[in-house]
């Protein structure tokens, strides 16, 4: 097992932390589709920029997508224009936060980062939250702070991240 | 002699009771007056009524730039319009682009509360400004009150203002409208909710 804020290379975090989410217990996560809540006590404006309907919101934001919160200081939602589908939203914060329950755990998942952006991959239609900027994750079973982090929510997965990072693992993964 | 005793004492009383009963009545005559003035309405009067009105508004191309339709139309003194019904719709390259629906709504005037209404409409009561784009979707903004600058196709409220779109669900406090740009901004308070149209029609089935 390895110590805590053992300092890794960015690869060898990503293979233990791969190997660790693919264990039975993976989060309940949000599911792609699902409706996201939003709200904001400031601004918010609607305007179409880059062929892209915009929703830009500030002060105290904070958005919900299932057992996903995320609060920050000022949000992005952009939509397509013909079909209306939300492609992603950008978050940004002094920091950012982000929780995501757990359904095998009481502890849930939780983050902060400067920026963070979240959307449904194309291919495989899993929502993917990238923290950009002083990157930190906890789960039950680790921690992580990195650059930045694109993690895989409802696969509990860290899939890249930027160094430098630092790491722990918890005891109760049996590892 | 008992009796013829208190008989002075009997008619001031009388005379007091008499005298209170006067003083308080003039009192609330009074008061019911005040009242009546305080909670009479406004009398609006006008000078002229009109059905069916169609007002059409041309650019300095001669292109239609808004058109104004109302059921009726009253003619104030203060040379204000109040429409019953009132439909603003604003025109792009001879392409109706926005719609604006009221119970009713006040044009222009000449008073001082009015004059600064010269350039502008106020709609009230069930306002529903209606938009749809190049793709065929629906956008819909409903508040309570709104006003309109015509000439630069702005749209104001203070008002708690609900948008409603093909996939998003939003409330927020007091709205500026910018038509020619496309721009909606609320000002405060704001929460929205967005359903993918996937997951309308999934549960539609």
């Amino acid at each position: 097992m390895l110590p805590p804020n053992n300092s890794l290379t960015p690869n060898l975090l990503y293979s233990i932390f791969s190997a660790m989410v693919l264990a039975p217990g993976i989060l309940m996560a949000a599911q792609s589709q699902s409706p996201v809540n939003w709200s904001a006590d400031g601004e918010l404006l609607v305007t179409i920029e880059n062929s892209r309907r915009i929703l830009k919101m500030k002060d105290n934001v904070r958005i919900s997508q299932d057992g996903i919160d995320i609060s920050g200081d000022s949000a992005i939602f952009e939509y397509t224009l013909d079909t209306q589908e939300l492609l992603r939203v950008t978050v940004l914060g002094t920091p950012v936060r982000y929780t995501q329950e757990s359904e095998s755990s009481t502890e849930p998942v939780t983050g902060n980062s400067d920026t963070l952006i979240f959307y449904d991959d194309e291919l495989t239609e899993d929502t993917i939250v990238e923290m950009i900027g002083n990157a930190f994750i906890k789960s039950p079973s680790s921690t992580m702070n990195c650059t930045s982090i694109i993690y895989v929510t409802e696969r509990d997965l860290i899939r890249e991240a930027v160094g430098p990072c630092q790491g722990a693992l918890t005891s109760q993964n049996g590892m | 002699m008992a009796a013829a005793m208190h008989r002075p004492f009997t008619y001031l009383t009388i005379i007091g009771v008499v005298g209170a009963l006067y003083y308080f009545s003039l009192d609330l005559t009074q008061t019911v007056e005040e009242t009546r003035e305080n909670s009479a309405a406004p009398e609006l009067e006008f000078d002229g009524y009109s059905e069916g009105i169609n007002t059409v508004v041309y650019n300095d191309n001669g292109d239609v730039e808004y058109t104004i339709r109302a059921t009726r139309q009253f003619h104030m003194k203060d040379q204000s319009a109040l429409l019953e019904e009132p439909l603003v719709r604003f025109f792009e390259n001879g392409v109706s682009t926005w719609n604006i629906v009221a119970e009713s709504g006040l044009v222009g005037g000449n008073t001082e509360a009015s004059a600064r209404l010269m350039e502008s409409i106020r709609l009230y009561g069930d306002v529903e400004v209606h938009r749809l784009d190049g793709f065929g979707n629906s956008t819909v903004l409903s508040t309570q009150l709104l006003d309109i600058d015509s000439n630069r196709e702005i749209l104001e409220t203070q008002d708690t203002v609900n948008m409603i779109t093909a996939s998003i669900a939003h409330t927020g406090q007091g709205l500026f409208a910018d038509l020619n740009r496309d721009e909606i901004h609320f000002h405060s308070e704001n929460s929205g909710h967005y359903e993918s149209q996937g997951n309308h029609a999934a549960s539609e089935q």
